[in-house]
Parts: C-alpha cells; structure tokens; sequence
C-alpha cells in the first residue's frame, strides 16, 4: 500500500500512533541527533542524515536491570509496557534489529530483549543524502532497503511524504492517513532510490576471506586507543556485561575491543593483544556471523568510521588495504 | 517454576561444604524449586548475590541424585566470597550449559582420565558416572596430579575408586611437593603418563588441568599413540552469559560456553585453540 502524507498529515499520523506505542524517533539539533522517546509529534526531526548513536538501545539498552534482589533473592517486576514504534529509522539500522534478532533470539532466547522487540514496528525513512561515510550497498543494503521495515517512508522533497506499508501490520498504520499515491509520486521516489545509490562514494564487495596475517593487524590495530566507541555507535555490536550494583543485576554494554573483556580470574588473557581484539571485532562481523548466520554483521551505516577518534576504516581493515 | 529471562538464577541452598584443600571447597546447592537434567562437562553459572556470577563445572554426577557439587578455588571476588559462604546460605544457579563428554559414544571402551589440581572437578563427574554404570564401560585409569599431597582434590574418594574392581589410581605430586610419607608418585603428570604407558587400543582419554599441563598431557598423549578424535578436554574462557550471547569466549566462530566446553583434540586442531 502507498499513500502520500503532507507534512501535517504525518505529523497527526504520528499524534494517533502515540496512544497505541511508545514511540522512539529521532530528535535533536543540526548537530546531534539521536533517537529519543517522542512524547509529542513535533519533537521528530527527520532532516537528518543520521544519528550519532544506533537505536539499538531502544531494545538493547545501554545499561538495564535483569533483576533486583528482594530479601536476598532475585525479584523480577514484568512490567506491561506498550510496544515499541522506531519512526525515522534508517533502513540500515532496521537491517541491523534483524541480525540482533539472530543473536537474542534462537534456540535460547534472551526475553530482555524479545520482550522489547516483539510486537514492535519500524517505520523507516529512506535516504535521499547518504553520507560520504555510508557504505550499505557494499554489505548487502541500500539505501531504500525496506528489509526489516513495516513501512518505509520517502521525503518527497515538495514537503510531502510517501508512505509505503510493507506488511500487513505496516498497511493497517497508514491506511486512513493522507490520500492514495499518485503515479507522480511513485516515479519520484524510484528516481531518489537511484540517485542515493549513485551517490554513494564507498563502494566494494566485501571479501570471502579476510587477511590473517599477524603482522597486518599489528598494523592496522597499531592507530587504536581502545575506546571502544566504534562498538558503542555500531547497530549491530552487541556484547555485553552483567554486572552486580546496588542490589540489582545489570547488563550493561561491552565490546571485545576493551583489553579486559577477556581477562580470566587466573590472569590469562587470550586477547590481550591489540591486534587480537582489532581482528575479532572485524572477522566476527565479515566472517564468523557469515558462517554461522549467512550474513555480514555489518549494515554499512558508517558511524564507526566518522566516529574514530584515530580514522581508523573498517572497510580498508575489511579490504585488505595494506597501507 | 523456572524463571522465563534467562539471566535469573535459581535460588539455591548451600546443603554441605567440604574442605578439600587450603584453597579448594566443594559445596552442595539443593535448587529450590525444580531440579535440572544435566551431563557429566556441562557448567552452571553460579551467582553470589551482590557480588558477582561466575561458571563452574558441575562436579557431581547426574547419577548420585544428590545436588549440584561445585569445587571453587579462592582466586577472584566471586571465589572468595564462595569461600565465605556457610551451610544454609543462598546462592543463585543458572543452566546448565555446554556440551558435554560423549560418554554415550564411550560405552564398551576403557577411559583415562588425566586430571591436574581443580582440573580433577570437571573429571569427577564423568568418573563417577561411568563407575556408576560400570558394566557399560572397560577399564577405568585415573591419573590424578597436583603440585604437593595437600593440594589434590576428592582424596577420600580417590581411595575409593581405587578400591573399585577395574578401576585404578595412580596419584602424582610435582618434584619437590612430595611430604615424607608420600605414597604416591613424584613428577610432572605428562611424565608420569608416558611412564605409564597405557594401552591406547579401545581407549579414550579425557583431561582436564592447568593450561601448561593441558599442552604437555596432550603432545604425550599423541607420542604414546592416541588418535586425536578419542582424547578430549575443556576449555576454559571468560565467560558472562553462558548462552553464546554477550561476545566473550569465542574462539573463531565458536562459542566455548555454548559450542564447548568439552572439545576433542581433532576439534582443537580445526579450530586453531592455542593449546
């Protein structure tokens, strides 16, 4: 199903959906966006090209309780919350909830996030601007990639938006706003889906097998701070810690890039090596997910490479780029 | 009922606690609620409330029917906090988790079982189990070492096994670590191995210690002939979830908590394991 949306028709589309989900859209100034719970339907801001941050913590919070202790036993509170509604997610953030999927769901499943993601809805919006660190057409996505999404929306450039329901779940959203598409409208977003993917400036196609060689890790790992912010901006990292503090059990982030991560109480450590922890991170996106999920656990948003503080690029360390 | 999230423990009652040397204790956890199946190499992440979680091998048999026995060595937060424990004391059980030994695929063979120090923990159950359904299984060798004589773990028991028709212990302590009165043998485990000689026809081994022994039992075990698809140990790695989940202990695309921990030599060379 397609419709078109003016500006304040999208805006009351959203006013409704704010009584049926707990709505998470991207908000912020020209300078840093990042998704926020919206409470009113003005506080979206869809100019943006992307947010700092991934909404990954919408399901995968940064720092979250699994338990409390209640007289020396852990107590649980189920709350019922709303499902969840991501409105302006980029498709290559929605590509990545379907790999995250892969890794908390399965045969044993982590609840503290299907709790979250199930029965939610992505409402992505295409990119008409990529940026020049944007690579997802190299790793399987696009820019106009409804892959993961139940509606995917197009800035139309004239102050109106198409709306396109993907699913059934995703028609049933949009069916009463705005009015049917025109021909018009359908041609122009066809012509923005291909003038993003021109636009484009990274482009490759990621190698079946990935250098190996020590020395060239040493090499590339060499520039790294261990700051672990590639991980913490990545859509698709998901490591993390459980921690006790204040009487609670928590989980709260990590990334195999930090050199404690793997320190064993007998003081072993089987990546304490720089170049070990560098060439983890990498192989276990370009080849170990492949291997195990038939997928490159990496959608190409770019954030890791505008976010390094040492430009360090994963697709020159992924490319074998031996500069 | 058991928790649906995954990460909540079981409360569990500590129900015995034996000393086993300065620094080893081997505790009894009665779950509350329901009890689980498990597999003699499978592990449970064990949580001392407001302190911390941590893995250990279950270090009883499935078929004692007791509880689950845990041997904890004082060395970190959540060791020594175990270590403060007393009878009567919760404390949180999650799992089981892992693989386990193919003891299945075991039956109508002999087993050498090489354990060095709280490497003997994971051994127990297996041991056990096999003793147990004795007529399933040959003869059982049990080569058991550690650095001094008040350093080996399960000493009471180790006697009774050696007490068991077609079971036999040989006990080993590091050159130095022997006390006047030591009856057993003197010097380094993959030594006394290959002074052992045993047979490796119809012969499977498990082993389990410290890395240093780990690396020396294995080359020992492949120059007295052992083909690599019949000896097996464990790995052991940082672990959180114990659900292939939070990223820490894989080797390669493998998850040790979840692929492993009981791996064969054959797997350990495919994978590439530093062993």
């Amino acid at each position: 199903m397609d419709r078109k949306l003016t500006k304040k028709e999208l805006l009351k589309l959203v006013e409704g959906l704010l009584s049926d989900f707990e709505v998470w859209a991207p908000a912020g100034n020209e300078k840093v966006y990042s998704f926020s719970r919206i409470e009113k339907p003005e506080e979206i801001s869809l100019g943006y090209r992307n947010t700092v941050t991934s909404p990954k913590n919408v399901f995968f919070p940064s720092g979250e309780t699994v338990y409390r202790l209640m007289e020396g036993r852990p107590a649980t509170g189920e709350a019922s919350e709303k499902p969840k509604l991501i409105l302006g997610i980029r498709p290559c953030d929605a590509r990545a909830f379907l790999m995250l999927d892969k890794v908390f769901g399965g045969d044993i499943e982590d609840t503290l996030y299907t709790s979250k993601r199930n029965k939610s809805l992505l409402v992505g919006i295409a990119c008409n601007e990529p940026s020049s660190t944007c690579f997802c057409t190299s790793v399987g996505g696009g820019p106009f990639s409804t892959d993961g999404l139940d509606v995917l929306m197009v800035d139309l450039g004239d102050g109106s938006y198409l709306l396109r329901g993907l699913n059934g779940r995703g028609n049933e959203i949009i069916s009463k706003c705005g009015s049917e598409a025109d021909k018009a409208s359908l041609d122009k977003a066809e012509s923005l889906d291909r003038a993003a993917k021109e636009k484009m400036e990274i482009s490759f196609k990621p190698p079946d097998s990935l250098e190996s060689s020590e020395e060239y890790w040493k090499k590339k790992a060499m520039a790294c701070m261990d700051c672990g912010i590639c991980a913490f901006v990545c859509p698709t990292c998901h490591c993390f810690d459980l921690v006790d503090e204040g009487g609670c059990k928590k989980r709260i982030w990590d990334t195999c890039t930090f050199p404690l991560f793997t320190i064993m109480t007998s003081g072993e450590n089987p990546r304490e090596e720089r170049r070990d922890r560098i060439r983890n991170r990498v192989y276990h996106k370009f080849s170990w997910f492949r291997q195990v999920h038939g997928e490159i656990a990496c959608v190409g948003c770019g954030r890791c490479i505008a976010s390094c503080p040492a430009g360090i690029d994963i697709t020159e360390l992924v490319n074998g780029n031996n500069k | 009922m058991r928790p649906t999230n995954i990460f909540i423990p079981t409360p569990a009652r500590v129900a015995g606690i034996a000393r086993e040397t300065p620094d080893i204790n081997t505790y009894v956890f009665e779950l509350e609620g329901e009890r689980f199946d498990y597999l003699p190499g499978q592990f449970v992440e064990l949580s001392i409330f407001g302190v911390g979680e941590a893995p250990f091998c279950i270090a009883s048999s499935p078929t004692r029917n007791g509880g689950i026995e845990c041997s904890i060595k004082k060395m970190g937060s959540v060791t020594q906090a175990a270590h403060r424990l007393l009878d009567g004391d919760v404390v949180g059980v999650r799992g089981p988790y892992g693989n386990h030994f193919p003891l299945d695929e075991m039956e109508g063979k002999d087993i050498l079982f090489i354990g060095g120090g709280i490497g003997m923990a994971p051994l127990r159950p297996a041991i056990q189990f096999c003793i147990d359904r004795k007529e399933k299984y040959g003869t059982i060798l049990i080569l058991c070492g550690a650095r001094t004589p008040a350093d080996i773990v399960y000493k009471g028991e180790l006697e009774e096994w050696a007490g068991t028709g077609d079971v036999y212990v040989t006990q080993t302590v590091d050159p130095g670590g022997e006390t006047p009165g030591w009856k057993g043998r003197v010097g380094l485990v993959p030594k006394v191995l290959e002074e052992m000689r045993p047979r490796t026809e119809n012969c499977c081994v498990i082993t389990c210690g410290p890395p240093i022994m780990i690396r020396f039992t294995l080359e020992a075990l492949q120059g007295l002939g052992f083909h690599d698809e019949k000896v097996y140990t464990t790995l052991e790695m940082k672990m959180k979830c114990g659900v292939g989940k939070c990223g820490r202990c894989n080797i390669g695309p493998l998850y040790i908590c979840k692929d492993g921990p009981v791996f064969s030599l054959k797997q350990l060379k495919e994978i590439g394991a530093e062993i």
